[in-house]
């Protein structure tokens, strides 16, 4: 044993470092990962075009899948967007959010609305959503509809559950102006349709 | 009985250090000494040491206003489900903590600097990964499409980003602290301790993510299943254990003065890769649901207690032999200076002295289990069988 710790003395010639290096490993480390990757995105494109006429699942869950079909103009952002989860499309000055809710069992439309205008506040504490009333798609699926006052500018909210109730899909759109430009938004949240998967209830 | 106590055998000594060696015969005494326990750093190790200690106090300031400003709305618009979470999770840490300072054998590491291995995986830590997590998701996102992310994405961006920003702060606590973090024992607990601090502010924020994920609705119940799946269900295996393997691999480098050898060095990769290796296990679609998370989760706690095993078992074999060896230059029987090596070992010593004196031989106890422990981690002691 005697041996044995002298050859680790020996092993070790140059001596110690000084802390400086690894001080230096670990800022470089942490730079590389938090600049590194957002260096990677800004030569990537911040948007995919979504193809005009393309219909797209945005969720699946208790036998049904929830689709949105898309006109032209149309674009996702894949970096604030979650498959099956939430998506961020925008088409011009229009930005649109739609994300899939598990709500509880037996939640009726009225209790999704309320919780709705909590949620819509987590990411700007001025917005606020109108009584809802309700709107009917293209496919006939029922849902809510509403307007959404918040300091950046009025939009409009809308909420469709799956017929069984075992997920939701919400969504809020915001432009530029007064909110006369969410007609793409409002025609494209008229899209939904609740098909039945294989197998579902 | 301890012979660890004041005697005519042991003169107590006013600069509170253990008396020097006998001359055992060997003509090695005065070689294998080690600086006192408290030296003062020389001026060329105090500067890299105030650098870190700045460097380590900007990024967790950095770190918790990334998470304040991410969390901030959830918690104001979602307050009594926050405070619930907290408190839940205020309990957890308070016990994490305990348990994961007491597995330290022999001592458990310095108060403060494990609350600032918390610290680091609490804010720094977790508000960086945020940032270079989020970056990464985006790209396999666009590179990959959504289906891919949402399989693949976490598992290959997690490990990396997580992996390396936790231990990055055992490293800095390592050169802020050199007799903190002296050996690949430190390494694990100080590690455990980054990730506990990281996977409590991670549970928090699933907790605060997943209520909107449910329309906004019961929040307490959906606090509550969350952390019940996350604590009680993976908790066994998650951040702390990763860490705890990747914090190893920095006391095997601290050990080898940051100059490892090729064994060293390829131990302490391994290890490194070990812990990233089951962080993207965890994390990816493999074995999916209730029964294969838990799998998962119980994988990465036994590569922990390996690990844990393997390096308590020679760190404490270690520390025994460098007792005997003090005790031997000290007089003192070979089973008494061993029996020091453990809180148990040391509380019975002290029960078998007259309580006026316990103070005095629990000082004792404490300088020479002191210099044990540099000798355990230096490698210098010339053990004998």
């Amino acid at each position: 044993m005697v041996e044995e710790s002298e050859t680790l003395r020996h092993a070790r010639p140059r001596g110690p470092r000084s802390g400086w290096f690894p001080l230096g490993i670990a800022v470089a480390a942490i730079a590389i990962l938090v600049g590194g990757w957002a260096a990677v995105n800004t030569v990537l494109p911040d948007t995919t075009p979504v193809e005009s006429g393309h219909s797209m699942v945005i969720a699946t869950g208790s036998g049904h899948q929830a689709k949105l079909s898309f006109d032209d103009g149309w674009e996702l952002h894949p970096g604030s967007s979650s498959a099956g989860q939430q998506y961020q499309f925008s088409n011009g000055p229009v930005r649109l959010r739609v994300t899939v809710v598990t709500p509880p069992e037996r939640s009726s439309e009225t209790a999704l609305w309320e919780g709705m205008r909590e949620v819509v506040r987590v990411g700007d504490s001025s917005a606020s959503l109108t009584d809802p009333r309700p709107v009917t798609a293209e496919s006939g699926a029922q849902g809510l509809t509403g307007t959404l006052h918040s300091n950046e500018g009025i939009g409009t909210a809308a909420l469709f559950p799956s017929p069984n109730g075992g997920f939701a899909v919400e969504s809020l759109a915001v432009g530029e102006d007064s909110g006369g430009d969410l007609a793409d938004a409002d025609k494209l949240l008229q899209s939904i349709r609740f098909d039945r998967t294989e197998g579902g209830a | 009985m301890s012979h660890a106590r004041p005697g005519p055998e042991i003169p107590s000594r006013k600069d509170a250090h253990v008396p020097p060696p006998r001359d055992s015969g060997q003509g090695r005494e005065g070689v294998e000494r080690l600086p006192a326990p408290h030296e003062d750093p020389s001026r060329h190790r105090r500067l890299p040491r105030l650098v870190t200690s700045v460097v380590f106090g900007l990024l967790c300031l950095a770190g918790f206003a990334i998470m304040v400003n991410g969390l901030l709305g959830a918690v104001l618009v979602f307050f009594g489900e926050s405070v619930l979470s907290a408190l839940v999770l205020a309990v957890v840490g308070v016990i994490g903590f305990w348990l994961l300072r007491r597995i330290r054998p022999v001592r458990p590491p310095s108060t403060t600097f494990s609350l600032l291995a918390l610290l680091w995986g609490m804010t720094a830590a977790v508000g960086l990964a945020l940032i270079a997590n989020g970056n990464l998701m985006t790209i396999w996102n666009t590179l990959g499409g959504l289906p891919f992310g949402e399989a693949w994405g976490a598992a290959l961006s997690a490990p990396v980003n997580e992996e390396l920003i936790k231990v990055a702060g055992v490293v800095l606590i390592a050169v802020m602290a050199p007799r903190v973090l002296r050996g690949p024992m430190d390494g694990f607990v100080i590690g455990a301790l980054v990730g506990l601090g990281f996977q409590l502010v991670e549970d928090f924020t699933y907790t605060m993510n997943v209520i909107p994920m449910v329309g906004g609705l019961d929040g307490p119940a959906t606090v509550f299943q969350t952390l019940l799946l996350r604590v009680g269900l993976t908790g066994l295996g998650s951040h702390w254990a990763m860490s705890a393997v990747a914090g190893t691999a920095v006391g095997l480098m601290v050990a080898a003065s940051w100059r490892p050898g090729r064994r060293h060095g390829t131990r302490a990769a391994l290890l490194l890769l070990a812990a990233m290796g089951v962080h993207w296990f965890f994390d990816s679609p493999i074995l999916g649901g209730v029964t294969g998370t838990v799998l998962k989760s119980l994988l990465v706690f036994l590569v922990a207690v390996i690990v844990y095993f393997v390096v308590r078992h020679t760190y404490r074999s270690r520390v025994r032999r460098a007792l005997a060896e003090e005790g031997e230059e000290l007089g003192m029987r070979r089973s008494a200076a061993m029996a020091l090596a453990d809180r148990r070992g040391r509380g019975r010593e002290l029960r078998h002295v007259a309580n006026p004196e316990r103070p005095a031989v629990a000082r004792r106890q404490e300088r020479l289990v002191d210099f044990a422990e540099d000798r355990a981690s230096e490698y210098r002691v010339p053990f004998r069988e």
